[in-house]
């Protein structure tokens, strides 16, 4: 276990720092940002003096560096637009993108896991068939268009919710549902043809006739060995939706990272979008470790290989 | 010949059909603006109704096919052709070139795909083409992931240690004796990430980063729309319902295409020297 | 319970299990087809009948429509299953599965994949007699330890918290056999519980089960191909050939005198007086594919004695005369006195 956990956090560390590199090469690719800081009167004198100021003249090697050290103290740049930090306007939204992605992580498990464990038992009956439509749906609308036409029926039409806007219970339902829906769909497939594998496996052949209850040899059993795949996957869903809330984000006016990114795309406020761009993989890299964690944990193969 | 099996392809067919043809249609203009006529329900005369600035706006969803399929065909065929090459040099080359390649696709992978899009569109800029590179290096990854797998595997087949011993080239083992043994794969992992690869296209332009008025693209379409959602519910729906259509008739598509080749395609090994 | 066969109720004497005419169907693309067909015997307790035959001849098959627990697409579609005084085929689901396990243990053949990797092998012991036997969670464990040390597991209250994979391929079949007669079944099923095993653990394994069926009287059907394991630990043996019994009796009596050309050739096909490896059973040719069945004999077109009868129609069955137990004993086959009187011979 020591070593799969390891290999795990050097791997994590890795990816973080080439991503990093990444970041600030393509950012420094949008070009000279003093044309779009200072007005078109502007001197070249006046240029060179920003240029200077904001260390854009030393080679690049050494913007690097000061860029990582920065980054190493927290210190992601400063917002030309709003002159803050640029981590000070990405903390306050990081929570309500999580807020927002684990509802709809919540409602696709919720929705999405039973349905599959049913219809992986009987393959014909009504649960499947019901399942297998919506979910053909499901994985073809876009998010943003699902979001939209539920504002159209619950909210205008209906009004039983807001339209747009954060605060309530009453405002997650719209996007965390509009949001959920491709998961949701992706999860119950995910989850019906894996416990299917496991229902044809040996193992639960011998479960059924050695003499449990059946309902220990779906729940216990095959479920536990379904989980697995399902917390992997569940992961890597959960990183998709803080970031591919982008859309909904911007169609709720939710302040959430996606947002910001956004905004800061159409200010071309370059700090913005990269210290956005960090804050994200971190988040992807800190979830993946922290599921590769846990699924060490729960496989007694890795956990106590010797 | 069931019938229902062929609805998807066929509809499928008939978008790509009607984008191809669209100046030659008996549709209205795209751009004239007839305020009188402005943001009426869809009618005996304008079967999707008009938008706020008297618009057609069955017409623009064709132009706006054109649009979106362009985009997504040149999306694919950039995005798998990058993915393939860099995916044959890795798994046929092996070494550093292997190492860095699939580190980059790493890095991708570990990046969503709409904000890697954002990113790129804020260092190329919007308009078509640089969408289409944005999309593309969202999705070479994979292309390149499963190529290079492949290439590994057939690199230690006969046919292609004849080549090499023969004095064949890099390039000539790749293009004649791998990439042809490859192709029902990644025609595979084409059908599965088309669909994939049109919603991503639909978000950005929704998003403002496509293509730019008064050209029309489905997302632009749901965008514009959303202003009058109350009021004009088909401006969203309809490029929304198409858009949708259309992403279901792809997946479809692609399954069919997938099990009418189940047979694993033991082609004969292309192994002309 | 009324014996369904001749109507008087069910004694300790009578054969714990008795089958008769047992017949599976599949449905497969090239239509019905029937691997287990018109299948006979018995078991009494405390003693080993073997089930003997070919990859396909219908074996395990027949041990799984036992248990009722057929893969998709099989129904038993004919014959009677006594055990115990009840038709097993007649048993709703839910008294079906309060059999399994506790009356019935089954052993499977690949330890490897029986377990679940996800569980410790203790835990999988004590879940069975918690729901079997439903005791404290405390004796519930202490009866798995015990079950562990019954089939010579080492140090078993500590193994209880190892995983199956931390446990070598032997050990891990004997876990399944603690499994199996965690609640002193009075029929145990063993489908090829050998044949993964390292040849060294056979003998232990089979020890190990003689040992248990000894302590208990506990009737055994074991499904194999190895004969030297039906010879040295089998009382009783059934060799089945493309779904059908082909032979039946002792297996003394068998193996001294077969009475049907495939099970001559079976034994044939062992050097008698060999101390290699045992050798799975192989002689020229294959058994026909269920969708293609010969009129008449099935093994004849592969038999060295096949003559236009035997093409013609399906041999009746031909009794020996009753041994000791009373066991059913003969062969399907036109020419089966000649066999035994020594007037003809395979070569």
């Amino acid at each position: 276990m020591k070593k799969y956990l390891l290999l795990r956090i050097g791997s994590a560390l890795v990816t973080l720092w080439l991503m990093s590199v990444l970041v600030f090469v393509s950012v420094r690719l949008i070009g000279d940002p003093t044309h779009l800081l200072l007005p078109p009167e502007a001197t070249t004198h006046d240029r060179d003096v920003l240029r200077e100021q904001m260390g854009l003249n030393k080679p690049l090697p050494i913007q690097y560096a000061i860029y990582a050290g920065n980054l190493l103290r927290g210190d992601v740049g400063t917002s030309f637009i709003t002159g803050q930090s640029a981590l000070a306007v990405l903390v306050p939204r990081i929570v309500p993108s999580l807020l927002l992605a684990g509802t709809a992580l919540l409602i696709s498990l919720l929705l999405g896991v039973p349905a599959g464990i049913a219809a992986a038992q009987r393959p014909q009956g009504k649960v499947a068939r019901i399942a297998d439509v919506l979910a053909t749906f499901g994985l073809a609308a876009p998010a943003f268009l699902v979001a939209l036409l539920l504002i159209r029926w619950l909210s205008v039409d209906l009004r039983w919710l807001p339209t747009n806007g954060y605060g309530s219970l009453a405002h997650l339902v719209i996007p965390a549902l509009s949001l959920s829906l491709y998961s949701t769909a992706a999860l119950y497939k995910l989850t019906q043809s894996t416990m299917s594998d496991i229902l044809r496996a040996d193992f639960i052949r011998f479960a059924r006739i050695k003499g449990i209850s059946h309902r220990s040899v779906i729940f216990r059993h095959a479920l536990k060995s379904a989980s697995l795949p399902i917390l992997t996957f569940s992961a890597s869903q959960f990183g998709l939706l803080i970031a591919g809330a982008v859309s909904v984000e911007v169609i709720f006016g939710w302040p959430g990272i996606g947002g910001a990114m956004v905004d800061a795309i159409s200010q071309f406020d370059y700090t913005v979008i990269q210290a956005v761009a960090l804050v994200v993989v971190l988040l992807f890299v800190l979830i993946n470790f922290i599921v590769d964690v846990l699924y060490g944990w729960l496989d007694p193969r890795i956990r106590l290989a010797n | 010949m069931r019938i229902d099996r062929y609805l998807a392809p066929a509809f499928l067919a008939v978008v790509v059909l009607g984008a191809l043809f669209a100046p030659w249609l008996p549709l209205f203009d795209r751009d004239a603006i007839d305020l009188a006529s402005a943001l009426q329900p869809p009618s005996g005369l304008h079967w999707f109704g008009t938008d706020n600035l008297g618009r057609d706006t069955f017409t623009r969803v064709i132009y706006g096919s054109r649009t979106s399929l362009s985009i997504v065909v040149a999306a694919v065929v950039a995005g798998g052709g990058l993915g393939c090459l860099l995916g044959l040099l890795a798994g046929y080359r092996g070494g550093w070139f292997d190492a860095i390649i699939m580190r980059a696709a790493d890095l991708q992978y570990s990046l969503p795909p709409v904000i890697l899009a954002l990113v790129a569109t804020v260092a190329l800029g919007t308009g078509m083409v640089n969408l289409v590179m944005a999309i593309s290096l969202a999705t070479w990854p994979r292309f390149a992931r499963i190529v290079r797998a492949e290439a590994l595997h057939l690199r230690q087949r006969d046919f292609v240690l004849l080549a090499e011993l023969g004095g064949a080239s890099v390039a000539r083992v790749l293009w004649h004796h791998l990439l042809p043994n490859m192709l029902t794969t990644v025609m595979v992992l084409v059908t599965l990430d088309i669909g994939l690869i049109v919603t991503l296209e639909a978000t950005l332009s929704f998003l403002g980063l496509g293509v730019q008025p008064p050209d029309p693209s489905w997302g632009t379409m749901i965008a514009d729309g959303r202003g009058y959602l109350s009021q004009a519910w088909w401006l969203t729906a309809m490029p929304g319902a198409v858009l949708v259509l259309t992403i279901l008739a792809v997946n479809a598509t692609g399954k069919l295409l997938r099990t009418r080749n189940e047979q694993p395609v033991q082609r004969p090994e292309v192994a002309l020297v | 319970m009324n014996n369904p066969f001749n109507g008087r109720r069910w004694r300790l004497s009578d054969p714990v299990l008795e089958v008769k005419n047992l017949s599976v169907e599949i449905a497969t693309p090239s239509g019905l087809i029937r691997p287990v067909d018109d299948v006979s015997f018995t078991v009494e307790a405390g003693r080993t009948l073997a089930l003997v035959g070919e990859s396909g001849s219908g074996k395990s098959l027949s041990c799984l429509s036992l248990l009722r627990v057929l893969p998709q697409g099989a129904r038993v579609v004919g014959g009677q299953v006594s055990f115990e005084g009840q038709n097993l085929l007649e048993l709703p689901e839910a008294a079906m599965h309060r059999l399994r396990g506790r009356r019935i243990g089954t052993v499977l053949q690949d330890p490897h994949t029986s377990l679940d990797p996800l569980f410790s092998v203790g835990q999988q012991i004590s879940e069975i007699i918690q729901y079997q036997q439903a005791p404290a969670r405390g004796v519930a464990r202490e009866r798995s330890v015990e079950a562990m040390r019954r089939v010579h597991i080492p140090a078993p209250a500590e193994r209880y918290h190892s995983y199956p994979h931390q446990f070598s391929g032997g050990m891990r079949q004997r876990a399944a056999i603690a499994m199996a007669v965690a609640c002193n079944p009075s029929l145990l099923i063993a489908d090829e519980p050998t044949t993964a095993l390292d040849v060294t653990l056979r003998m232990q394994v089979l020890r190990l089960l003689a040992e248990l069926q000894a302590e208990h009287r506990m009737a055994m059907l074991f499904v194999t191909h190895d004969l030297h394991i039906v010879r040295y630990f089998c009382d009783d043996v059934a060799v089945m050939y493309a779904g059908r019994i082909v032979e039946q009796g002792p297996v003394e009596q068998v193996f001294d005198a077969p009475a049907h050309p495939y099970t001559a050739s079976l034994l044939q096909a062992i050097p008698k007086l060999s101390r290699r490896r045992t050798r799975l059973l192989a002689i020229d040719g294959q058994p026909p594919a269920f969708s293609a069945l010969p009129s008449g004999c099935r093994f004849a077109p592969r038999c060295p004695l096949a003559e236009p009868r035997c093409h013609a129609q399906y041999p009746e069955w031909q009794p020996r005369a009753a041994t000791l137990n009373g066991s059913a004993s003969g062969a399907a086959c036109w020419r089966s006195e000649e066999l035994l009187d020594g007037r003809v011979n395979i070569q």
